[in-house]
């Protein structure tokens, strides 16, 4: 099969996960519209939001992972990609569900009335022991270059969280602005960090 | 910094998938660096001279020097 046929194909299948992508957002603007009202915390609509957004990006790495040639120029290297980068970007995408899941189910186990908010927990501490064990085999596998681009990431997110933070504790101490909760935080860290993510990822595509 | 990854690697016939198995990277760090957009650290470039048998000012040049 020659490059030229699968380059298309390749990006059929991008194409085809833009349009579930905006099935998906259309999904949440419609869920939000009727049901927003019912949720605990302004927060709690972000969460979803950005949920929907992880689970676009693993649905769009998975239909790449499926076309060699459209994931080995996606990832900036000679021809197609190899088996170990096949599993690498189905990894990434496994831990994008993860996290969509584990920013959906406090809200959802609120919305539903979980009996029990222990055993609900259970959901989020696995998910804190998935990413733990990925983030250790990764760093531990990855090389000066992948780690390089992992510190550069973290720089930018410490960077812009702490200057917002700084920003927004000193206004709420003064009595400027309302009082923020811990899940309101992570969940504008998270947002903060995949903004950070696809920006740094189009910044490096485009140098 | 300037650097003839490709050119050499293109002289040996070798594919970025080679280098990076003998230079122990992955692809991506073979890219960055052919393109410039990553520098290799120090350990990094004399594994790269090494491999290709060169001293390292014959791979990696300052851009300052290069222009001068």
């Amino acid at each position: 099969m020659s490059t030229q046929t699968d380059v298309p194909r390749g990006n059929n299948a991008v194409m085809i996960t833009r349009v579930f992508i905006v099935i998906a957002l259309l999904g949440a603007a419609l869920f939000l519209g009727a049901y927003g009202t019912h949720l605990a915390r302004w927060s709690d609509a972000v969460a979803i939001v950005v949920a929907l957004m992880c689970a676009a990006s693993a649905l769009r790495l998975a239909a790449e992972s499926f076309y060699p040639d459209a994931l080995g120029a996606r990832i900036g290297v000679e021809g197609p990609s190899t088996a170990r980068e096949v599993r690498q970007v189905r990894l990434q995408a496994m831990l994008l569900v993860a996290l969509a899941i584990a920013l959906v189910w406090p809200v959802t186990a609120t919305w539903l009335h979980w009996p029990a908010p222990a055993w609900a927990y259970v959901v989020t501490a696995a998910f804190i022991l998935v990413r733990i064990t990925y983030t250790w085999v990764v760093f531990a596998r990855a090389d000066e270059f992948s780690r390089q681009r992992t510190r550069q990431m973290g720089w930018w997110i410490f960077f812009a969280g702490q200057t917002a933070l700084l920003a927004y504790a000193s206004a709420e101490r003064l009595g400027l602005a309302p009082t923020l909760t811990a899940w309101d935080i992570l969940v504008l860290m998270q947002f903060l960090s995949i903004m950070m993510a696809a920006f740094l990822g189009k910044a490096r595509t485009a140098a | 910094m300037r650097n003839r990854l490709k050119v050499l690697r293109a002289e040996r016939n070798w594919s970025q998938a080679d280098l990076a198995d003998r230079l122990e990277v992955s692809r991506q760090s073979v890219n960055a660096i052919e393109t410039g957009k990553y520098d290799p650290s120090l350990p990094l470039a004399f594994k790269i001279a090494r491999v290709f048998a060169l001293p390292i000012e014959q791979i990696f040049s300052d851009e300052v020097e290069a222009a001068s």
